[in-house]
């Protein structure tokens, strides 16, 4: 395989502009990742000390085996709901280490309102039990949560996804005999109860731990009862007498010490994919993706110098390097995993579609992952394009990814706008990870062309009114604009957990070759597709 | 010449006396106690009888059970080794009445040389030069002025005593009326005899000894002699042949009153003579050892003969094989005792497991052990575990040697004095030759162990890490990528 | 997690840094790379920040007996939490297990009493057992008499550990 050519000029002035709005950029992200990670009020932090309990970060470095990776998701979840007061969504999920075995974590955030869900903290745990289920890993709960936010609870009880998916996951992964462990920090009340009931493991801590379905305020109201949080559901009580919990800890530590070993017995997982080689870092510096990734929404950039940053050695096998350009497609290995990418230079035209679809076939044909970088503004508009059957050649396109049996992965590098985002595996098309960059923008359209569209719109319904004021058009359009800006941003989207979460461009390589590690764990998917509308 | 013999004994000296035994072509015969039927000694015999004992050392003392199994086991013999009945004139006695022979000296002359004060008394009647001293007789404030007027400093001493126990020193009138009455005390205690005896003590003193052979007749050759002044709790830990810078004119004097001494005693088979050599070249007989000593080895280097093999010729009645004329030293010897003990807590005995063993070879090097991989060392037995002995043509050389050897000397599970032992034959002093029983107190802070530098601390704790079953585990479990990422977090 | 041994009276613990391309350390707060080698004779052989060292290990038990170039070291390998799965900790209240009667008080209230130190003999089910103190520990109470009965989970001797 050859190494890709680059063709950036480090010591331009386009690349030296980007690369310094690019630095400043991530150094926002980063400060406002440390932040959602770390800034909690100090009365929560001394109440939390004062029970002798360690914060939800400490629980977790002390879980993870030492000098080993940690991919943290969303991060900046719920950055934009709540006024902001559930950074991170109160908890932590992510895919660590854990006496060398793979496991998804999901720990609650007792730092942010005692650790109480809102609607989309069960959006993230049960996305991140879902990436268990998909790709097959043991999860460990590190359990510490005062239960659902009552005052929201319509977001967070009945619907399909809500609360209940959690413990339908955890049932479904307990099915699939994928491993669960939960260490139970401090009080599961409710349907909280159910997380470590439905661990196939589970530690309790003796005085600050404890399980029951209604804690003392709810008995005292319904029965009158007067019973403290340890008699009802505390360490001695469920290992000594109702057996709901398995192992009695004298200390948080002490936990963490039995739920080592309680993974370590586990059985190592059959892996349905390999890696090809040894891994060899990318030829060229990650760090120029700074200089590369461009300023402006609108702008273009050569996705090759992308996947030159991403791969090892640098080297790409492009298919097809003549036919349908605007989708680049190819082979390369990441972290010595064999991979298929699929990246855009451009808008889709009918004979990218085309390539991209059987692209994909051939991916599954020789069961190789698929990595989707997204870069796409929509497909090709006009009459021509619609005659040539461009709707037909994008339905192709969707319909060989919706249904490949590989592993997808996606990172959004930049737009993802309308239908392109689709047939590039979006949300919506199970793809097993999908990440974002800082400054990626994902919405039906862009900013600019949904403030003129509606600008348009106006204009021309108060024609027809026959009263034209373009001032309105004006503001119409600025509105939309702010509006569009705001929904647009990836700030936004990590915030609702369309994704798994945003990185920092130099990371994406890590992040990938991880979630490629994770995705070999899960069989591969029933091969075969639909009709393909020729 | 015997057919078979046995050996009263355990440990390394009875590995020795076994391999000199099948060299020679004479069957062996092992005892034992229950406590060490899976000990080296027992498998190196061609046949081994239990004995029964209390405790383990009682069995190596029951002269019943030793001269019947003797008789049972056909042999003619009886080596008693060193220590246990060694030197015990009733067991020689015993032995010869019942109709076997006891390797080493007839039972009166045991009895003599036992005996602190009469031996002392039979040196000095030979002309053999004695420390001015006095003995007690009963009255102990008789005692206590008489050993006044010797003058100061003056060291006290059991008379049935031995190895150091029950010694005091007095550098006053004082001192020495306290330490009088303690030392009476702890004689009768250790020894079952009170009598004690005062001699003028020698500042710096070296131990030199001579090893003599007497075919019974009076006529006896001595073997040269060696320095045993590197000692601790008044033991030996480093002996030599020769002495290290001994003119010769001493040497020859020390030797001749040697060998005055032991043929006046008519004496029969190997014993040693100890001297105290003063800084002044002054030299005074310390006791004289009926038996077989631990630091033979040294003289069979630089003489190139087998001790063992000579001490068997003469008790089957051959006399001496050789003449003193034929005996021409060769080289320099050194040899120092591996013991289990922790010489920085002041060598206090310990106890553990032979976990892992790895004994040294090379040129000149000999390796003296009764123990094996996977053995118990308890406090059952002396602390002594082997000698490591190295032989080459000049004393530097030897030292070196020796050192290197005891560098390469493996002995995990029980801690030992052989890294101390290193640092002694390394020291410029030791090099030097400037030696006297007092050297390991003198250099006490020279030879502790040296501070652990951050390098080697970290080099240690990084070798005991990588040891360890589940550290290994969580270097090695880590799948890939993962490992190779390291401690990434995005 | 990490390995833990005293050295001399000093606590080290250590971690893992880096496994790959080359395997690093951390003792207390230096870090090192170590690099193993192949060597005979059960030696072993590590290269720690470029300088090599040869040794010999023997474990027993908890003691490390190292031996690294020409010194001989003994260390105390410690194990903080040891055994999952944690011994009952039902404290300091020894209850029966099922209903039976008391056959014999082998203690006394007040009485020092070391670990595996049989505190009463009871019989239930026509068997006896005996009730033992579970760590060093003074006896406080006894709360059942010779040859009464109790039921199961009944207390029959606080403990304060010592």
């Amino acid at each position: 395989m050859s190494r890709l050519k680059s063709a950036i000029r480090p010591e331009g002035d386009e690349f030296r502009r980007r690369y310094a709005h690019n630095k400043a950029r991530i150094a926002e992200f980063r400060s406002l990742q440390e932040a959602a990670r770390l800034i909690r009020p100090q009365r929560d932090l001394d109440r939390m000390a004062a029970q002798g309990k360690m914060r939800p970060r400490e629980r977790l470095e002390k879980l993870l085996d030492p000098g080993t990776p940690f991919l943290e998701f969303s991060t900046l979840a719920a950055n934009r709901a709540y006024g902001g007061e559930s950074p991170g969504a109160s908890c932590i999920t992510g895919i660590g280490i854990v006496s060398g075995q793979e496991v998804v974590i999901h720990a609650d955030d007792a730092l942010v309102k005692g650790g109480a869900w809102y609607p989309l903290t069960v959006k993230k745990i049960v996305r991140a039990l879902d990436i268990a289920i998909e790709n097959r890993l043991p999860v460990v709960h590190l359990c510490d949560s005062a239960g659902g936010q009552l005052q929201l609870q319509s977001e967070v009880f009945p619907d399909k996804y809500m609360a209940g998916r959690m413990f339908r996951n955890q049932s479904i992964l307990s099915k699939l005999g994928v491993k669960q462990l939960a260490l139970v920090f401090g009080q599961c009340t409710a349907g909280g109860a159910y997380i470590p009931a439905l661990s196939d493991y589970n530690v309790i801590v003796r005085g600050t731990g404890a399980v029951f379905l209604a804690g003392p305020p709810l008995v005292k109201a319904a029965t009158g009862e007067i019973v403290s949080a340890d008699d009802l559901g505390g360490c001695d009580l469920h290992t000594g007498t109702s057996g709901v919990c398995d192992y009695p800890a004298e200390t948080e530590e002490h936990a963490i010490v039995i739920g080592r070993e309680i993974v370590a017995q586990w059985e190592r997982p059959k892996k349905f994919l390999m890696p090809q080689d040894a891994p060899e870092a990318p030829f060229y510096d990650p760090d120029e993706l700074y200089g590369i990734i461009p300023d402006d929404i609108k702008k273009a950039f050569d996705i090759r110098e992308v996947i030159a940053r991403l791969v090892d050695g640098s080297r790409f096998h492009e298919y097809q390097p003549a036919y349908g350009t605007t989708l680049v497609c190819g082979y390369a290995n990441l972290w010595g995993y064999r991979v298929g990418i699929l990246g855009n230079n451009g808008v889709l035209f009918n004979e990218s579609a085309l390539k991209g679809a059987h692209f994909i076939e051939l991916c599954n044909q020789n069961n190789t992952p698929l990595v989707f970088l997204q870069n796409i503004t929509g497909y090709m508009v006009g009459r021509d394009y619609e005659a040539a059957g461009i709707c037909k050649d994008g339905a192709k396109m969707i319909m060989a990814q919706s249904c490949s049996p590989v592993p997808k992965l996606t990172v959004m590098c930049h737009a993802s706008f309308g239908a392109g985002n689709y047939g590039m595996c979006g949300r919506a098309f199970d793809g097993r990870f999908l990440f974002s960059w800082p400054n990626h923008q994902i919405g039906v359209m862009g900013g600019e062309q949904a403030a003129n569209t509606l600008a348009e719109v106006k204009l021309r319904q108060m024609a027809r009114d026959g009263a034209v004021d373009p001032a309105i058009a004006d503001e119409v359009k600025r509105k939309t604009l702010e509006a569009f800006n705001d929904q647009l941003s990836a700030y936004y989207s990590t915030s609702e957990l369309w994704d798994d979460g945003m990185l920092d461009p130099v990371d994406t390589r890590n992040a990938l070759g991880i979630a490629l590690s994770a995705a070999a764990s899960a069989p591969l998917g029933v091969p075969g597709y639909g009709v393909f509308r020729m | 010449m015997f057919t078979k013999v046995l050996v009263a004994n355990r440990g390394e000296i009875a590995c020795r006396i076994f391999r000199t035994l099948r060299q020679l072509g004479i069957g062996s015969v092992a005892v034992y106690h229950h406590d060490d039927r899976n000990a080296p000694h027992v498998s190196l015999a061609d046949e081994a009888i239990e004995l029964q004992g209390a405790v383990p050392s009682a069995a190596y003392l029951d002269r019943a059970q030793i001269v019947a199994a003797c008789r049972r086991s056909g042999a003619e013999a009886i080596h008693p080794g060193y220590g246990f009945l060694s030197e015990n004139a009733d067991f020689s006695g015993f032995v010869a009445e019942s109709g076997l022979v006891f390797i080493g000296p007839e039972a009166e002359t045991i009895r003599l040389m036992g005996d602190k004060i009469g031996s002392r008394n039979f040196a000095a009647s030979q002309g053999v030069p004695v420390a001015p001293s006095v003995i007690q007789h009963g009255d102990l404030a008789e005692f206590v002025a008489a050993a006044e007027a010797i003058g100061f400093p003056l060291l006290i001493k059991a008379s049935a005593g031995g190895g150091g126990k029950g010694m005091k020193i007095a550098r006053s009138a004082a001192e020495l009326a306290e330490n009088a009455r303690l030392a009476q005390g702890e004689a009768e205690r250790y020894f079952r005899d009170g009598r004690i005896y005062a001699e003028r003590l020698i500042e710096r003193p070296r131990h030199i000894e001579v090893q003599v052979l007497g075919d019974g007749t009076g006529t006896v050759l001595h073997l040269y002699e060696r320095e045993c002044s590197i000692q601790r709790r008044y033991q030996k830990i480093i002996e030599e042949a020769p002495a290290a810078n001994l003119p010769t004119a001493l040497r020859d004097e020390i030797c001749a009153a040697a060998v005055k001494l032991a043929s006046a005693a008519r004496y029969k088979n190997a014993g040693t003579i100890e001297f105290v050599l003063a800084p002044d070249g002054a030299f005074y007989f310390l006791e004289m050892n009926t038996r077989l000593q631990v630091e033979h080895p040294v003289t069979e280097a630089i003489l190139g003969l087998d001790l063992v093999a000579e001490q068997i010729g003469i008790a089957a009645g051959l006399g001496l094989s050789f003449a003193q004329a034929d005996l021409v030293p060769n080289g320099h010897a050194i040899e120092c005792r591996i013991c289990a003990e922790e010489p920085e807590k002041d060598f206090r005995p310990a106890t553990g497991r032979i976990g892992r063993l790895r004994i040294p070879g090379g040129e000149g090097i000999r390796f003296d052990g009764g123990i094996r991989e996977g053995q118990a060392v308890t406090p059952a037995f002396d602390s002594m575990l082997a000698k490591l002995i190295a032989h080459a043509p000049t004393r530097d050389e030897a030292a070196e040697r020796l050192a290197a050897a005891v560098d390469a000397l493996v002995i995990l599970g029980v801690p030992v004095n052989a890294d101390y032992l290193g640092r002694i034959l390394r020291h410029p002093a030791f090099l030097d030759g400037q030696l006297h029983t007092g050297f390991i107190a003198e250099h006490a802070t020279a030879l502790a162990a040296p501070a652990l530098s951050a390098e080697l601390e970290a080099a240690l704790f990084a070798a005991a890490a990588l040891g360890d079953k589940d550290f290994r585990r969580s270097i090695f479990a880590v799948p890939e990528p993962h490992a190779s990422i390291g401690a990434w977090r995005n | 997690m990490n390995f833990i041994a005293v050295l001399n009276g000093r606590e080290a613990e250590i971690g893992i840094t880096k496994r790959r391309p080359s395997l690093a350390l951390r003792i207390g707060d230096r870090s090192i790379e170590v690099e193993e080698c192949a060597a005979e004779d059960g030696a072993f052989e590590i290269v720690v920040d470029g300088k090599r060292h040869r040794g010999w290990r023997y474990q027993s038990g908890t003691e490390l007996f190292l031996r690294l170039g020409n010194r001989s070291f003994v260390l105390d390998v410690l194990d903080r939490h040891a055994g999952a799965g944690g011994a009952g900790g039902a404290g300091n209240e020894l209850r029966a297990e099922m209903p039976g009667t008391v056959v014999d008080i082998a203690c006394s209230p007040g009485a020092t009493v070391t670990a595996g130190q049989a505190l009463l003999t009871i019989e239930s089910m026509k068997m006896q057992m005996v009730v033992a103190a579970p760590f060093d520990a003074i006896v406080e109470t006894i709360h059942v008499a010779p040859n009464a009965s109790f039921e199961r989970k009944a207390l029959l001797v606080s403990l304060k550990p010592v």
